[in-house]
């Protein structure tokens, strides 16, 4: 029953170090910015999604008992990633893509909108 | 993080270094047995995740708190 844990745990630990390899190494190395967005937030929110399963399975069989701890972590890490990906995605493209390079959207309406959102001009302060 | 091309480059690299400063973390913690490591791995990514979203805001809007 140890060695099973043990083996688990090991190849939990051997995934999570390759992928954080492969999000850290292709954050260097990717050409263009939006490329460089995708190594990191999904291979690194993987290589410590398999750190924490690792760390889990050390405690509930090694150490004193289940614990939610890596739970909590893993779910704030899982809910978060996309967030910041997105978030850093969004000020990429507001600042540094002029408005003429960006691809047809095949609809007729502009990019991040799924419908006419109508008139745009807002009552109170000028839109920046 | 220093030579990187640009300004969204800079703040990617800091949410990944957080990330990795995250796993490592939990390694140290299962390396000496306790489960003392946890509350500042809990910590490190809320407050991560705070400073990428203010830097990303900042970035947009040039400034923070409207």
């Amino acid at each position: 029953m140890d060695l099973i844990a043990e083996i688990t745990i090991a190849f939990c630990l051997v995934v999570s170090g390759i992928f954080g390899l492969v999000g850290s190494f292709g954050l260097i190395r990717l050409d263009q910015p939006m490329q460089r967005l995708h190594a990191p937030t999904k291979a690194t929110t993987l290589g410590v999604g398999g750190a924490l399963v690792a760390s889990m399975l050390w405690f509930a069989v090694f150490g004193e008992g289940f614990s939610f701890h890596e739970l909590l972590i893993t779910l704030f890490l899982f809910l978060t990633a996309p967030v910041t990906a997105f978030f850093i995605a969004k000020a990429h493209l507001h600042t540094s893509v002029d408005r003429a390079e960006l691809p047809p959207t095949g609809t007729a309406h502009d990019w991040s909108v799924f419908e006419d959102p109508g008139d745009p001009e807002l009552p109170g302060e000028p839109r920046r | 993080m220093v030579r990187a091309p640009g300004v969204g480059d800079r703040v990617l690299a800091l949410d990944t270094m957080v990330i990795n400063a995250i796993a490592l973390l939990i390694l140290y913690g299962v390396l000496h047995d306790t489960t003392m490591y946890f509350e500042p791995a809990m910590l490190f990514a809320m407050v991560g995740f705070v400073g990428t979203v203010a830097y990303a805001r900042f970035m947009l809007r040039g400034d923070i708190i409207e």
